[in-house]
């Protein structure tokens, strides 16, 4: 048999489960009969509890756990949103080119006025025809209540 | 009574038919071209675009189809001139040199750098008249020149 100067260094590995059984059993039988050992054996304990206390997590409430899990949906739809909104970004700007292009076609096939407005045009009088060139021919046309016409002619 | 007077002078002042057109006048040109001839009972094709203009084209006209090349307005001030373009080669320059209570537009119609007509016209507030005659090619070129103030 040790004694507890041998023993002493084995105290702790003996409270922590971590000799084999036979010296176990041997450390077992000590500190039966050997009452500082035995006190040392139980501060051991109360060590490893104090330390196993100290590192327990506390438990989690569920209003924590829903709080934690919104914040982790909040960082994975965040890039998507970034993504979601450059996709608005080309949509809107697609749009735009859409509508200028619809605006611009429909400004080139306008009808240049209203009926109306030519409707209500009138006979002018033509004061004078005049043909600068021998190539061509004018003459005037003149019709009661009918708009004047001038026309020019190219010999050919 | 001198005051009778005054207030016939102001009476017919109100009333004046002819005052001068204003600084600023538009002269509008519709372009036209017309094609093909008119078969008896056959109706002519105007675009939309013409339709306003249809009753202003002369009875002897008998051309089966009538396109819209364009419409250009311009403001032309007193001693002024504007042109417009047309189907090349062509273009049409317009003078505003005014008489009494009408504008005359002296115009001048252009093929290349040859001068083929001049001519002018005395036009009151919304009166018109056509000018035309040359071949596009494709059809005869008509324009409708207008004055509006």
């Amino acid at each position: 048999m040790r004694g507890c100067a041998a023993l002493a260094e084995l105290l702790g590995p003996w409270a922590d489960g971590e000799l084999d059984p036979s010296l176990g059993a041997e450390m077992e039988q000590h500190v039966r009969g050997c009452p500082s050992c035995a006190r040392a054996a139980e501060a051991f304990g109360r060590l490893d509890d104090a330390a196993a206390s100290a590192f327990t997590t506390p438990p989690v409430s569920e209003a924590r756990w829903d709080e934690v899990w919104r914040g982790i949906d909040r960082e994975i739809r965040r890039p998507r949103a970034r993504a979601l909104s450059r996709a608005r970004v080309w949509g809107f700007a697609a749009a735009a080119v859409v509508l200028l292009c619809a605006g611009a076609v429909a400004w080139r096939l306008r009808p240049a006025r209203p009926v109306a407005v030519y409707a209500d045009l009138r006979p002018g009088v033509v004061e004078y025809v005049e043909g600068p060139s021998d190539r061509y021919v004018t003459m005037l046309s003149a019709a009661e209540g009918e708009v004047p016409v001038v026309y020019v002619t190219e010999v050919q | 009574m001198p005051w009778i007077g005054t207030i016939l002078l102001l009476a017919l002042a109100a009333v004046d038919p002819g005052a001068a057109p204003p600084p600023s006048v538009e002269v509008c040109a519709v372009k036209v071209e017309a094609s093909g001839t008119l078969a008896a009972g056959q109706e002519p094709q105007v675009p939309e675009e013409l339709r306003g203009v249809r009753k202003l084209m002369p009875k002897a006209w008998t051309y089966a189809v009538y396109r819209f090349l364009g419409e250009e307005c311009r403001k032309i001030l007193l001693g002024e001139e504007g042109s417009f373009t047309l189907p090349d080669p062509f273009l049409l320059t317009v003078r505003r040199a005014d008489a009494g209570d009408k504008v005359r537009l002296q115009y001048r119609l252009m093929k290349g750098k040859e001068t083929i007509l001049e001519a002018a016209a005395g036009l009151r507030n919304h009166e018109s008249t056509w000018v035309g005659g040359p071949s596009t090619g494709n059809g005869t070129l008509y324009l409708l020149l207008s004055a509006r103030w």
